[in-house]
């Protein structure tokens, strides 16, 4: 009855750390179905990519079955799995504000790969943009320019 | 950043974000000092039936769009045997809405202060806060704020989901994020009540609406004799962002101003030798667009509310402003805010998943002079099919109701397009260049 | 039960409280399509199709009626302009990316899509978007074209409540998203009703489109001879060869609108058919074998005669009055599976027993006061050499045998489908039908429900049905009698048993047959029934 499961076999390796984290997190709902997106987040946040073989570990700690995880997972925003990435707001405010000068300063930049994202919800200080999960917003020329220059 | 700092002409008026401004009020000890908890430790000192009669006589309804009496939502709670868990939605995908997680990230023990008040008055011992993973820093606010304050009674755990989300889709959403579901709304069954969640129920709140529980208690209500009109009293957090002097989050009066008194006023106004051209006036759904000749409006939600409030009806929303001047084409607004809506579905229902895929494109093809004779004939025709009822929750909804809504008001430059016409100069409603990858 | 009354476009109508809005009116003759609503599963919502105007006070509003259940006073309209326009404005926006290849699409003709165009469609579309076009393998025997998909998830459901293995999830979100196996195929033995379910034709089996299409194939009413569960069943046939069999949900007699793949398929493992009647590995004229059989039956002192579950209870009736004439001693051996019983979450079963009628067999035996021994009471016999001739009926259905060792010396004759396997090289062998989808009669199940099974074509050349060869065999030759007389004297001659006061004709009462056009699985058929596909038109262009 089971043949219909998609083998778990495939566990990644998770360090204690963040097993401990994950138990923690299950611990906080009264059922363990209720930490599915949290430990998504984690593994996301964590690993910086979906990779299928978590989606095992995480129907494992949450009871679900691990094509719902995947299926779920799949629907998120996932980050890309290699190089740095910059996603640049290009809601309303941020385009009128020169979301576009900002795309093109980026695209400049070697290493980097610019992404476009709906709302970073900094509309009063647009345009904005997040690296690595940090928003930087009220971007001008000269701080977008500092903001490159700084890593590189 | 701009936030809460210039004062303008038109008075703010701060409950909600009362004290944002004192220096580490995001610490425990400095919130105590500046009189915190003093809501939560009086609540405490009544009986949950007597906290609900404050709630129900200060007349304070939810912020976040649908304008529901909070006390008569309590009331039923309690008849209904209380609700389990109270969920704090945070997740705010509406474009242009940024107050929750503001408040959260500035004044996050006042948003833990309004849950527990919540919790305590209708006998739940659980609060999560449901909020897109990707807001660290209210999140990491959150945190601190949760671990500086833990106890007994009540326990607070921040309940992180990464997005997109789709808007106005109401509680269910963030109830079926708790379930660890799909990011998907549940379609209304007729069945009124609580949410179910987990074995027991659930009430779920709008944070900006708990935000205002801790001042209502601390003086038994009187915040709001004065303050507000008589529909809805206290005061409302405008997100105003867009092409304005003064971009920011702005708490003032209900009733009292118009909106033309907040952007021009407080905001700013237009810049430099623009005008402004029209106002989304969002969040939770849609309203009518408000173009320069409309701003004279009152801010209060009750006269937008009402079905036959002739010129004023339609929704109030939940407090986005998104203001455009007049170097903004309306076409690529709606071109943009089809491709939020069409990345944001999460495609359960059909009309949805499959109208705002379509209204995207022919949108595009709009916009870029490329349409098809018929396409705009078509994008009002699909936007007056996608009501309420037709779709499962507000998401398509509002989205054909702000394209309709931008079409209505700029009918010309909509029909110029077809020909590939645009009266505006595109010096700012650019396009993020094809090479940029987008996602949502 | 207490009844509320709603009021559909001002009718009154009083329907069962507690029933879901959607089937009352259904049931009361309302066409509504529901591409994602099916009575067997929960309902999302999500297709949006089945909308109705409900008046509430002075207002009008609209609901879905999937999602609900009667209210006492109701007042609906599903005429209402808003309703009309709302619906077709549904079906256009599932037309924004299904192809328009219905010419050739094997659910054509049986399609929910097409049938939610043709009853709330309005004609034409102005507005597509590009589809996908990508056909994926989701298990040995289901093929997904996500560009007819619809998203009704009514498969995801069934993988999550009825066969419990959660084998299908919906990935990614808004317009990408998508039905996924993630991997791993789906392997179980209900996968066939997936097939059933899917409203749009985006479920298919290989070679599907190879089948008649679904306007001229007609259904005959069954019941599965796969198990003791007694599943009714509906064989589709077409230029005289059964194209597939489909589950039947009309009554008690059904497991809900499912069939497990055994019953489904297992008509398609008999590749291998005994096809003509054989003397000592002669094929021979028929006559030559009765001659045979009777003599050497006749001539036994200690005959015997070998009952299988698979026989009907008319066959079993004929071997009694056998036994009778050749004073033979009556066995029946049990075809079991050793791994028991397999129920599934929802409680469908598919039983140990896999004799579809051994309770029927035993019932007859008894109406006619006729001593009946097992499978190991006739091997002891052999053993102790106190068989002089064989009579063995009926069999390989799923490869079971009865485990007899059958010595050299004795006549052995055999009645069965395919050239004998589980018993030795026979003198004489009948070439006969298989239970699938040859026989005419009647089964007893596992729950003691007595249900009619059809031949829905003939055996292939010179075998013939195991009554006829029955028959033949009482009679002296070929003869025009049939199960249904058959059965009479049965019921006649068992004034208290099982079978008393029951003829062809109450059981057809009984049972809601499914003769006509065929149509889709076990709910699409009840649409049919319920007039909401037009069948009938179909029906008079043949």
């Amino acid at each position: 009855m089971n043949q219909g499961r998609p083998e778990a076999a495939a566990r990644p390796v998770v360090p204690e750390e963040l097993a401990d984290r994950a138990h923690a997190i299950v611990a906080a709902y009264p059922e363990p179905k209720g930490a599915l997106h949290p430990l998504l987040d984690l593994v996301l946040s964590e690993t910086g990519s979906w990779d299928g073989t978590w989606a095992g570990w995480v129907a494992q700690l949450t009871g679900t079955p691990v094509v719902t995880v995947h299926g779920i997972a799949r629907s998120r925003r996932l980050p890309e799995a290699d190089g740095e990435e910059i996603a640049v707001c290009t809601g309303l405010s941020c385009r009128w504000m020169g979301a576009e000068a900002v795309c093109q300063r980026l695209q400049e930049v070697p290493n980097i790969r610019v992404v476009a994202v709906n709302c970073l919800g900094a509309c009063s200080a647009a345009p904005a943009m997040a690296r690595n999960g940090r928003l930087h917003d009220g971007l001008t020329p000269e701080r977008l320019d500092a903001l490159v220059a700084g890593d590189r | 950043m701009r936030l809460l700092r210039e004062i303008a002409e038109m008075e703010e008026r701060r409950i909600l974000f009362e004290g944002i401004d004192t220096p580490d009020i995001d610490r425990w000890p400095v919130y105590c000092k500046h009189g915190g908890g003093q809501g939560l430790l009086r609540a405490r000192s009544l009986s949950p039936e007597n906290v609900i009669k404050e709630i129900q006589s200060a007349r304070l309804r939810g912020r976040g769009g649908a304008w529901r009496l909070v006390g008569d939502r309590w009331q039923q709670a309690q008849a209904e045997g209380g609700a389990d868990y109270v969920v704090v939605d945070l997740l705010e995908p509406d474009p242009g809405r940024f107050r929750d997680r503001k408040l959260a990230e500035r004044h996050p023990h006042r948003l833990l202060e309004g849950a527990r008040i919540a919790a305590h008055a209708v006998g739940a011992t659980s609060i999560f806060l449901c909020i897109d993973a990707e807001s660290l820093r209210a999140r990491q606010a959150l945190q601190q704020a949760i671990v500086a304050t833990q106890e007994q009674a009540t326990t607070i755990q921040l309940h992180p989901a990464r997005g997109p989300f789709p808007l106005a889709a109401g509680s269910s959403l963030a109830v079926e994020l708790l379930r660890g579901g799909r990011a998907e709304p549940q379609a209304d069954d007729g069945v009124a009540g609580l949410d179910r969640l987990f074995a027991g129920s659930a009430i779920v709140h709008s944070a900006s609406t708990l935000g205002y529980l801790p001042a209502l208690l601390a003086t038994a209500g009187d915040v709001f004799q004065t303050v507000g009109s008589e529909w809805a009293p206290g005061t409302q957090a405008f997100c105003v962002s867009g092409l304005v002097r003064r971009p920011g989050l702005y708490e003032v009066e209900l009733g009292r101003g118009t909106v033309r008194d907040l952007i021009e006023g407080i905001a700013g106004g237009a810049r430099p030798e623009r005008a402004i051209k029209f106002v989304l006036h969002a969040g939770y759904g849609s309203s009518p667009v408000l173009t320069a000749g409309d701003l004279d409006r009152p801010l209060d939600p009750g006269l937008w509310a009402d079905p036959a409030g002739g010129p004023l009806s339609g929704v109030f929303g939940g407090g986005a402003v998104i203001v455009a001047d007049d170097s903004v084409c309306p076409v690529d607004t709606a071109r943009r805010l089809a491709q939020a809506y069409a990345g944001a579905a999460c495609g359960k229902c059909l009309p949805c998943r499959e109208g705002t895929a379509w209204l995207a494109a022919a949108l595009s093809r709009l916009e870029a002079g490329t349409a098809q004779a018929n396409d705009l004939a078509w994008i009002i025709q699909r936007c007056n099919h996608l009501t309420p009822a037709v779709a499962l929750c507000g998401h398509a909804p509002s989205a054909a109701r702000s394209i309709r809504a931008l079409h209505d008001a700029f009918p010309e430059e909509f029909a110029a397009h077809l020909d590939g016409g645009c009266a505006v100069a595109k010096d700012l409603s650019m396009k993020v260049p094809d090479s940029i990858h987008m996602r949502y | 039960m207490a009844t509320v009354r709603i009021h559909i476009d001002g009718e009154p109508v009083d329907v069962d409280a507690g029933t879901n809005l959607l089937m009352a009116l259904l049931d009361a003759g309302h066409a509504m399509a529901h591409p994602c609503f099916h009575p067997s599963l929960s309902a999302p919502a999500s297709c949006r199709m089945c909308l109705a105007a409900e008046e509430v006070g002075d207002s009008l509003r609209l609901i879905t009626t999937c999602n609900r259940t009667v209210v006492e006073g109701q007042r609906l309209s599903l005429s209402h302009p808003q309703a009309v326009a709302a619906r077709s404005g549904v079906v256009e926006d599932m037309l924004l990316r299904h192809p328009a290849e219905c010419a050739i699409c094997e659910r054509a003709g049986e399609c929910e899509v097409q049938e939610a165009v043709f009853v709330h469609g309005n004609g034409a579309t102005g507005a597509t978007l590009p589809g996908r076009r990508k056909k994926v393998e989701l298990g040995p025997r289901l093929i997904l074209d996500r560009g007819r998909c619809i998203l009704c998830t009514r498969c995801v459901r069934f993988e999550a409540e009825v066969s419990g293995t959660d084998a299908l999830a919906v990935s990614g979100s808004g317009a990408d998203a998508v039905i996924d196996t993630c991997g791993a195929p789906i392997a179980h033995d209900m996968t066939g009703n997936l097939l059933d379910l899917c409203p749009s034709g985006a479920l298919s089996e290989p070679g599907e489109r190879l089948h008649a299409p679904a306007w001229q194939m007609t259904g005959i009413s069954s019941t599965c001879p796969g198990c003791a569960s007694g599943c009714a069943t509906r064989i589709d046939v077409a230029n005289g060869r059964v194209q597939r069999v489909k589950p039947r949900s009309d009554g008690a007699d059904a497991q809900g609108y499912w069939l497990c793949d055994v019953g489904r398929y297992g008509w398609q493992a008999e590749t291998e058919r005994l096809t003509t009647p054989q003397l000592r590995g002669t094929a021979v004229e028929w006559d030559a074998v009765f001659a045979e059989v009777a003599e050497h039956m006749e001539q036994a002192r200690r005959g015997a005669i070998l009952l299988s579950p698979f026989l009907s209870n008319e066959e079993a009736f004929l071997l009694g009055h056998l036994a009778r004439r050749w004073e033979a001693d009556l066995f029946l051996w049990q075809a079991t599976d050793p791994a028991g019983d397999r129920v599934w979450p929802t409680g469908f079963t598919i039983r140990a027993e896999r004799g579809p009628n051994r309770a029927g067999v035993r019932a007859v035996t008894q109406a006619l006061d006729l001593p009946l021994g097992d499978g190991a009471a006739l091997e002891r016999r052999l053993g102790a050499g106190d068989v002089d001739a064989l009579f063995a009926v009926g069999g390989s259905l799923h490869g079971e045998t009865p485990e007899v060792t059958v010595p050299d010396e004795l006549f052995l004759a055999v009645q069965d489908v395919q050239p004998s396997t589980w018993i030795r090289n026979p003198d004489a062998a009948l070439a006969s039908s298989s239970a699938w989808t040859e026989k005419e009669g009647t089964f007893v199940d596992g729950l003691g429900r007595l249900q009619r099974v059809r031949a829905a074509v003939e055996p292939p050349g010179e075998a013939r049905p195991d009554f006829w060869i029955l028959a033949a065999l009482w009679h002296g030759g070929p003869n025009r009698d049939s199960p249904d007389q058959a059965f009479s004297r049965l019921s006649r001659s068992s004034s208290s048993g099982s079978f008393a006061h029951l003829d062809y004709g109450i059981l057809e009462s009984r049972q809601r047959p499914a003769e006509g056009v065929a149509f889709g699985g076990g709910w699409t058929s009840q649409l049919q029934r319920r007039g909401l596909i037009a069948v009938e038109d179909h029906a008079k262009r043949r």
